[in-house]
């Protein structure tokens, strides 16, 4: 038998690449803790595709902990959490940390007739995990839980725990990022990170320069209402301000995209969202 | 002459147009004959664009000929918002700068602020360097 993956068959040569480079690793529990946020970057992993959530439930990680996808309720629940403290795992946070009153205004947990607010269980796992990743804008920047007038007092991941963290910013998240951020950190570690922690792969490309649309902006060819198909500058788009690689990637599947489907950008992946985004639309 | 004239800088744009064309041309073609046809053309533009330089150079030499800096109120200013298909302003230190396709400030709103004000606290506030403002055409002054 042929020892070289490449040459069994060439139809299966990206699946082989991959096994090969997953062989010395071992599945990595993952804790999927959600703070002050609206659930929306677990429904977007939902969405994955090339690996789906299968292949990441099942050959990736071990997913011990998620308010939304475990089927345990209840203190069951957080007795696994805590449990999964003891081993070595992975922390994804989405949602900004709520810390007024003592975090009191996010309660993830009962235990034991005690409320566990967010910024407990934050800090509590954040302390013992491998590797943190802020997923969202809200966990790496604030964002949208801690806009004007910020009643609950939220504060980004990285503000709250005082650690290396890898930020993941998106409103949501594209699956891939988070697929292949943890991917990374499995088979090769912490991934080339830019100044504000983003994975360089995948936060690099300015959407302006990639833009479908910039020949558009270069002939000063703007639209001036939506649905026509130039350049949407004029509209307020803010792409020329937000780094993601949304034009190449794109949404569902490889289809969508915010200007693929004429709606300027808003810069949801962009430090400052939503305050400093606004307004969205412009005439 | 008038500088202001839209003729000038018509004539200069044709001239520059040509140019560009004639040096492809020149570059493009292999045969020789072509090439010194084309560089008896370069350099007939180039014999029309001194002289255009030479109407500037007497018409700035004239002591009452200077170019007139538009002034703008804070309410003039205002009606620069970027919205409706008007022209973005802002103005920094007295200056008014045209925004319009600076390409942080799409739809003339830049990080939460909107064209058409005095932003020079702002801009302090968040800009060390005032290099960048160099880069930016500037309209008009502030009074």
């Amino acid at each position: 038998m042929n020892s070289c993956p490449i040459a069994i068959s060439k139809d299966f040569i990206a699946k082989n690449l991959i096994k090969l480079s997953l062989q010395n690793t071992h599945k990595i529990n993952l804790i999927w803790l959600e703070l002050a946020g609206c659930s929306g970057n677990i429904i977007s992993l939902l969405n994955a595709d090339n690996p789906d959530i299968n292949y990441f439930l099942t050959n990736m990680i071990s997913l011990k902990y998620n308010n939304s996808l475990m089927a345990a309720e209840g203190e069951k629940a957080y007795r696994q959490f805590l449990e999964t403290l003891d081993t070595e795992f992975i922390l994804v946070i989405e949602g900004a940390v709520s810390t007024k009153a003592q975090g009191l205004y996010d309660v993830v947990a009962k235990y034991n007739g005690q409320y566990v607010t967010g910024m407990e269980a934050a800090k509590l796992a954040g302390e013992r995990a491998k590797h943190i990743l802020a997923v969202g804008t809200c966990a790496a920047y604030g964002g949208i839980s801690a806009a004007a007038p910020n009643p609950s007092e939220s504060v980004s991941v990285s503000a709250f725990l005082k650690r290396d963290i890898i930020n993941v910013p998106g409103c949501p998240v594209h699956p891939d990022w988070i697929i292949g951020t943890i991917a990374h950190l499995l088979v090769f570690g912490v991934p080339e990170l830019d100044q504000k922690n983003r994975p360089v792969i995948f936060y690099s490309i300015n959407i302006h320069d990639a833009c479908p649309r910039r020949s558009f902006f270069d002939q000063r060819v703007f639209a001036e209402k939506l649905g026509e198909p130039f350049c949407m500058f004029k509209l307020g788009c803010r792409g020329p301000v937000t780094n993601t690689d949304c034009p190449i990637r794109r949404w569902n599947d490889t289809d969508n995209w915010p200007i693929g489907d004429n709606t300027p950008c808003i810069g949801c992946a962009r430090e400052g969202f939503p305050d400093l985004m606004e307004p969205f639309i412009r005439y | 002459m008038n500088i202001h004239n839209n003729n000038f800088s018509c004539q200069l744009s044709h001239i520059t147009y040509r140019l560009s064309y004639y040096t492809k041309v020149f570059f493009s073609t292999p045969n020789p004959w072509e090439k010194m046809y084309y560089v008896n053309l370069i350099s007939n533009e180039l014999f029309w664009l001194n002289s255009l330089t030479q109407q500037l150079w007497e018409y700035f030499t004239e002591p009452n000929n200077t170019i007139e800096e538009k002034q703008f109120t804070l309410t003039e200013l205002a009606k620069y918002t970027g919205a409706n298909g008007t022209p973005a302003y802002a103005a920094v230190n007295g200056i008014v700068y045209d925004v319009s396709l600076e390409e942080t400030w799409g739809g003339g709103s830049h990080f939460g602020l909107i064209a058409g004000k005095d932003l020079t606290n702002q801009f302090k506030s968040c800009h060390q360097a005032e290099a960048i403002l160099n880069n930016l055409p500037v309209v008009g002054v502030l009074i």
